[in-house]
């Protein structure tokens, strides 16, 4: 009975064992099973972002070409130095934190505690210094193997170099610490620049630290895209070339603009703000002056000064500042004119010197006035008062409509940041007298690409061409991605009202006062600006010249605006059409464009010396006078022993070639005369005169041209020189004159 | 020859399938735990010699008759204590347990406080069936409780609080096997409550404090005992119904994961085969649990079913200890999930013990024949 009693109670026990063993088991189950299924998908997401580590692999950005495949903006490989402290620490055993930062600091010229700070902070990463040259990342390399530091990595990177340091630096523009694009291409086609960044994913281990062999998914980065520009290398080296003489020659305290431009497809192919600075370091201020200047301030206000003057430094003035354009936007007034019709070339007008417009008298640039004058000639002198009464037949409505044709009111829509869109009267607020001073170009504003927009527009048969800097977008094959074409915005003026105009502007230049922009050989139209600013009476102007050639075909356009001018001279005439004229003169040669010589021009136009010496007199005289040389036989000797000047040198037409016959004879020795301030002929007359042979450059060079006088010459007066020496006399036109 | 196939034959088959799957299954998974070692074939041949060696031995067990086995428990309670004293003179450390457990020669290590479970399994079924139904004398408890105190005083020197543990769950179980009145063990859960705040208080060190209450929220220490946990979770989590596929577990192969090949192999199981692994490991366990108290009730005297009841108790606490603290519901211990964890002394340990169960359940028969 004790014993069956026993054996019960067992019995009930090992029930109670055997259910609570099985809820034990349940519970294990139970408990896993809402691991893996109810909270599974956030264990695995959390699995997921312990186990791998995301890096950034930067894209390489694209390429800013010009239109000839120069590269104008690349990106360099380089290497940014990176630092996780956590690991630095751990291994400080092995290599001590104080020497892995006195290694790096030395390596990567970086201050000893800025470099030991950051390889010791409380954090998991840490860049010590961005984007370092190939021989400085093998020397980190070698120092990271040698001691075998652990947590210091080399991360590849990409570094943006301007090959041509300062070239086009406010179209290209630069970038940023994080390759951002900041201003210019770079800013505007920073999305398709950058491309898009890869990403290696990979797996860590318990301590954190890469595992690199093991489940590694690598997304590639995109490049960029590469941007080809409308820009052409050589022509904006040579507007930059010519307006940063004009800059220094005139002593510009605002700075110069210059744009060129294809008027038929409206590309650019150069656009330059002087002075500029240097994309590689364009956190420089170029200015020394300034620069000092802020030494002296301090720190707070220094950096906001340094902040404002980088600003002003990067501005591109070109499409950025509008300025008032004065008489070269008569172009467009005489272009409304022919085109209703209100106006024929011969209409006669009289100047006194002065017009009244309702109650205000307003004068010509020229004292005294210019008298009685055709439209033809109106326009030569760029005499207002024949532009107010002109502005007062097309009539305010007109006038309004017109210059909103031509673009005037609004941002031409150029891929460049900040562009202007010009300031003008409202249409209630425009009225006679507005609307005389607009004629001549005053009491507005708008921008340098606005203007030669415009002219454009005026040149190649009176399509308004929207201007743009890019052609196309190619991927890292060259393949064209994007491509864009040429917009015409809107016809605004008709054919035949284009080609007068190209042959009323060409007068202008050949024989008016754009005369400075005059280039032998090729027909050059242009018209001459000066503004002076607000207020008036300032002494504070803007010269400018606007210009295209060849003025039957024209293939360039080109404006020049020299913003406060300080050494003297400061019309459009004087100072910013000889500037137009270097520029196109180096354009059409470039472009290979044919020179067509007029008669006239032929009879000026320079001719090589042949080489004589050796030859019998009476052979070196004839081929001398083949090619219209002068000879002027020195000893008694029946051969030409030696000749002044050498041959291959170019010479005007009718200059003297001394040739030497005998051994031992002494050289003719003349002074060279001052010439300075005398016409082209009496000049020619006073060289040949001392036995010197003379170069004409500058306006000078037109055969018709009047009221120039030598600005420079060189040799100087007084400078002893053989005979024959050539002597090159620059003229400007110095008669005062818009 | 035959009398080997005789003996095999007598073999319950249920158990002995049980645990040969289970400790096959716990070699392929060493396998994938060890696969980012260096050497991970030491791990595999040191598993399978102590298979061997474990069947071995099992077999010799079940050769001799368990009450034969019962009359040498003093050679058992001397082995006990000789083992336990030698491992304080000259144990050595173990990283896994951070306790001085291990006697290593001949480059073998092994862990006494395994094997004397069984031990202690053996000699309280022999001191339980000599008391018999005088369990609920005052005198027989105080000698029991003796009984249990000399081992684990002893281990509580090591320290391996996780041992001592299995010793009192066991005791606790057997005892009540025996018949041990309610009462008593109200009290002596009373006083365990007791034992345990001054434990907490003047024994345990911050260290086994620290791993004590990790499981309870593992994020506040996540890089130290936590850690372990919160991994293993994640581990298990991220394995979701089918797992990640065998050596495909992230956790398991980046080493994220803590002792893996011991400790945490159920971490392995959930996160490369998912709950399908998770169920079949524990239903392994519920099986091998079951049968062995199933063979208990049967067995021909109490003796038998004190041995049964005592491995099954033994093997309930490690499975629910174990897998509970790879899940968070208990503290986390060096204890290994029997037969599947990495460790020979372990796997010899449970095929002893399988050998006395299989003992018991070979000599059943007698039983109702005698009646």
């Amino acid at each position: 009975m004790q014993n069956s009693k026993a054996r019960m109670k067992l019995k009930k026990r090992m029930y109670y064992t055997l259910s609570v063993c099985m809820l034990l088991l349940v519970l294990l189950i139970g408990r896993t099973g809402y691991l893996q299924i109810a909270r599974g998908d956030q264990l695995q997401k959390q699995a997921v972002e312990q186990q791998t580590r995301d890096r950034i692999i930067n894209s390489k950005r694209g390429t800013i070409f010009d239109r000839n495949g120069k590269p104008l903006a690349v990106s360099a490989s380089v290497e940014t130095v990176t630092a996780s402290p956590s690991e630095v620490r751990e291994n400080s055993k092995v290599a001590p934190t104080e020497k892995v930062a006195a290694a790096l600091a030395e390596i990567l010229e970086l201050d000893y505690d800025f470099v030991h700070g950051k390889i010791t902070r409380e954090s998991s990463y840490e860049i010590i210094k961005r984007r370092i040259e190939k021989e400085k990342a093998d020397k980190v390399r070698q120092f990271i193997t040698e001691n075998k530091v652990v947590g210091i990595r080399l991360d590849a990177d990409t570094k943006r170099f301007y090959p041509y340091a300062s070239l086009a630096a406010h179209v290209i523009g630069f970038t940023g610490l994080d390759n951002q694009g900041l201003e210019g291409i770079e800013m505007v086609f920073d999305k398709n620049l950058k491309g898009s960044p890869g990403r290696i994913i990979s797996a860590k281990n318990a301590a954190g630290i890469e595992m690199p062999f093991k489940y590694e998914k690598l997304v590639n980065p995109q490049d960029g895209l590469n941007v080809v520009l409308t820009i052409d290398e050589t022509i904006q080296r040579f507007a930059e070339k010519h307006l940063e003489t004009a800059l220094i020659e005139n002593k510009l305290l605002k700075g110069g603009a210059c744009i060129v431009l294809d008027p038929k497809s409206g590309e650019v192919l150069a656009m330059t703000t002087k002075p500029d600075f240097d994309l590689n370091n364009p956190f420089d201020l170029q200015d020394e002056s300034i620069k000092k200047q802020l030494q002296l301030l301090d720190d707070d206000a220094r950096s906001k000064a340094n902040e404002e003057e980088l600003r002003k430094m990067w501005r591109n003035k070109a499409v950025v500042d509008s300025y008032e354009p004065g008489s070269t936007f008569k172009i467009f007034t005489a272009a409304m004119a022919l085109e209703e019709k209100v106006v024929s070339l011969n209409d006669t007008f009289f100047c006194t010197g002065s017009k009244k417009v309702a109650s205000h008298n307003i004068r010509c640039w020229k004292a005294g006035g210019h008298g009685s004058q055709t439209f033809v000639e109106g326009v030569k002198n760029s005499c207002n008062p024949v532009f107010i009464e002109v502005g007062a037949r097309i009539g305010a409505v007109q006038f309004m409509n017109y210059f909103t044709g031509l673009g005037f009111t609004q941002k031409t829509g150029i891929e460049l940041p900040g562009e202007a869109p010009g300031i003008f009267h409202t249409r209630a607020k425009f009225n006679e007298v507005e609307l005389a001073t607009s004629s001549f170009g005053q009491s507005f504003q708008i921008t340098p690409l606005q203007m030669i927009s415009g002219v454009a527009a005026i040149a190649n048969g009176g399509q308004l061409m929207r201007p743009h800097l890019v052609k196309s977008l190619t991927d890292s094959n060259d393949n064209i991605v994007t491509e864009f074409e040429s917009e015409m915005v809107r016809q605004v003026i008709s054919k035949e009202t284009s080609d007068t105009l190209c042959w009323l502007l060409e007068k202008v230049v050949a024989d008016g006062t754009g005369s400075g922009a005059y280039i032998k050989g090729f027909r050059v139209a242009g018209k001459t600006g000066t503004s002076e600013k607000l207020p008036r009476g300032s002494g504070k102007y803007v010269a400018s010249f606007a210009g295209f050639a060849p003025a039957d075909d024209p293939q360039v356009v080109c404006l020049v605006i020299l913003d406060e001018p300080s050494s003297g001279l400061y019309y459009g005439g004087q100072i910013a059409s000889p500037v137009v004229r270097s520029i196109l003169e180096d354009t059409l040669n470039y472009l290979g464009i044919e020179p067509a010589y007029t008669a006239e021009e032929k009879a000026t136009l320079e001719t090589s010396v042949p080489t004589v010496a050796g030859q019998t007199i009476k052979d070196a005289k004839s081929a001398l006078s083949n090619q219209n040389l002068k000879a002027k036989v020195i000893g008694q000797g029946d051969t030409v022993l030696s000749q002044i000047p050498k041959g291959g040198i170019k010479v005007n037409q009718q200059s003297t070639i001394t040739l030497y016959t005998e051994e031992y004879s002494e050289p003719v020795t003349v002074t060279v005369p001052n010439v300075l301030q005398n016409s082209v002929l009496s000049a020619s007359d006073i060289i040949l005169k001392a036995n010197l042979n003379i170069k004409v450059v500058g306006a000078g060079a037109s055969p018709e041209v009047g009221g120039v006088t030598a600005y420079k010459q060189d040799p100087p007066a007084g400078t002893v020189v053989e005979a024959g020496t050539i002597v090159t006399v620059e003229f400007r036109r110095i008669e005062a004159g818009e | 020859m035959t009398a080997f196939t005789q003996t095999i034959k007598k073999y319950d088959i249920t158990l002995i399938a049980t645990a040969l799957i289970a400790s096959l299954l716990g070699i392929v998974f060493i396998y994938s735990a060890t696969k980012s070692f260096e050497s991970n074939f030491k791990f595999i041949f040191v598993q399978s010699g102590a298979l061997i060696l474990g069947l071995v031995i099992m077999y010799v067990i079940t050769k001799i008759d368990y009450e034969d086995i019962s009359h040498a428990w003093p050679l058992a309670a001397a082995g006990s204590v000789l083992l336990l004293i030698l491992v304080l003179l000259i144990g050595t450390g173990s990283e896994s347990t951070g306790t001085q457990g291990w006697i290593r020669f001949w480059g073998i290590g092994i862990q006494p406080a395994e094997i004397t479970k069984v031990f202690f399994i053996i000699t309280m079924s022999t001191h339980l069936s000599r008391i018999d139904s005088d369990i609920n004398y005052i005198k027989n408890i105080f000698l029991l409780l003796l009984h249990l105190c000399a081992p684990v005083v002893l281990i509580m020197l090591q320290p391996d609080m996780g041992t001592v543990f299995v010793y009192i769950f066991i005791f606790i179980l057997m005892v009540f096997i025996a018949g041990i009145d309610w009462r008593y063990l109200m009290v002596s859960g009373g006083a365990l409550s007791i034992v345990s705040v001054c434990a907490w208080f003047f024994f345990l060190s911050q260290y086994q404090k620290n791993r004590f209450f990790a499981f309870l929220n593992p994020e506040s220490a996540p890089t130290t005992y936590g850690y372990h946990v919160m991994q293993s979770k994640i581990a298990i989590g991220s394995g979701q119904l089918l797992g990640k596929g065998f050596l495909k577990g992230i956790q398991t192969q980046l080493g994220i994961l803590p002792e893996k090949q011991t400790d945490f192999i159920y971490a392995v199981i959930g996160e490369e085969t998912g709950l399908i692994g998770c169920a079949i490991i524990l239903t392994l366990m519920i099986t091998l649990i079951v049968r062995c108290i199933l063979i208990g009730k049967k067995a021909k005297n109490p003796l038998g079913t004190y041995i049964c009841v005592g491995i099954a108790a033994m093997w309930l606490f490690h499975a629910f200890e174990n897998i509970g603290m790879t899940i968070g519901i208990t503290p986390v211990t060096g204890i290994p999930l029997p037969f599947i964890s990495y460790g020979g002394s372990s796997l010899v340990t449970n095929f002893m013990a399988l050998g006395l169960v299989l003992n018991v359940k070979m000599r059943e028969k007698t039983l109702s024949f005698q009646q």
